[in-house]
């Protein structure tokens, strides 16, 4: 670090902190033509969800709409949810505690999707109620 | 890191051989990608978000790639966005944590000593204290080993400007450094 720094020095000096690219990392930037590939699929599928639910929509039956929209929010929520559910644990926990995680990802997206469902019943409760927030408020306070 | 090798890259893509491509860009270039990011950032988590940000990008627009530029060219104008990006957002907090446990000690931890040189580390330290284009600059020039034109059209600036980043980087870096003045 004492001698004059020239050209010659500073590039030997970068050169020679040169690190190599951690192996996880590696594995991360080679799972990416995968892991977008699935979002492809489930953006597609969302796609088509979507579209059937338009016509079956167009058909003009309550009950049908009723169902198609459960249908769709459940298909769309369930899609994202478990394609963000695994870019996150992959970003957030994967990488802090991976060896306690890798055990339990399934666990932990079941967990996430039936607090999506129960967040669905919820709201068909609502519709097929047809209460409005405030009677809402009264029922759950009343049980 | 080679034109040609980038040539057969981008054929493999052309040809659709999408994934093989894209593994061979990774290992023609994932390890520079994170050294730049790590001296541009200095942060060991940073730059590892940042060179899986930077080939989710690639991968995501290759398609839009025509071709025109080195795909490196390319490649390290993304990776010049994704690292600036990335300090832009970096927390506060976290840059004040490091400031603050640099002020407290300044001496290498063990940790330190046993995974790097020090003096490597020090080269770390002083690349982060320089304003982002002459860090950037440094990295493509000396790191990469870049002249000066390929840094100008990487970093999309007039090469007076370059040359300009460059001489007052290596200026700063010198005093950082306890270097007088750097020889020219």
């Amino acid at each position: 670090m004492n001698e004059r720094m020239n050209d010659t020095n500073l590039r030997q000096m970068f050169q020679q902190s040169r690190r190599t690219m951690p192996p996880g990392l590696e594995a991360r930037l080679l799972d990416i033509p995968a892991a977008e590939t699935t979002a492809l699929r489930w953006r597609s599928g969302a796609v088509v969800l979507a579209a059937s639910v338009l016509v079956i929509f167009m058909s003009g039956q309550s009950l049908v709409r009723l169902i198609s929209l459960a249908s769709y929010t459940l298909g769309v929520w369930g899609l994202e949810l478990v394609h963000s559910a695994r870019y996150a644990l992959y970003e957030t926990v994967m990488r802090q505690v991976s060896p306690w995680i890798e055990s339990v990802p399934l666990g932990f997206t079941g967990a996430l999707i039936a607090l999506m469902a129960m967040s669905l019943a919820l709201s068909l409760w609502v519709i097929v109620s047809k209460q409005s927030d405030a009677g809402l408020l009264t029922s759950l306070r009343s049980s | 890191m080679a034109p040609s090798s980038d040539a057969a890259i981008f054929d493999l893509y052309r040809a659709g051989h999408i994934e093989e491509a894209f593994r061979k860009l990774v290992a023609e270039h994932g390890d520079n990608v994170y050294n730049t990011a790590l001296f541009t950032l200095n942060d060991e988590i940073l730059a590892q978000d940042a060179s899986q940000e930077v080939f989710l990008r690639v991968y995501r627009n290759l398609k839009r790639f025509k071709g025109d530029a080195q795909l490196s060219t390319w490649l390290y104008r993304i990776v010049k966005n994704v690292c600036y990006d990335l300090l832009k957002k970096r927390k506060p907090e976290r840059l004040e944590e490091r400031q603050e446990s640099q002020l407290r000690d300044d001496s290498p931890t063990p940790e330190i000593e046993a995974m790097a040189d020090w003096e490597h580390h020090q080269l770390h330290e002083a690349v982060a204290k320089l304003q982002y284009s002459q860090r950037l600059a440094l990295t493509l020039y000396y790191f990469q080993e870049r002249s000066y034109e390929e840094v100008a059209e990487i970093m999309e600036q007039p090469l007076g400007t370059v040359k300009s980043h460059l001489h007052r980087g290596k200026a700063a870096l010198a005093r950082l450094l306890g270097n007088d003045e750097p020889d020219e």
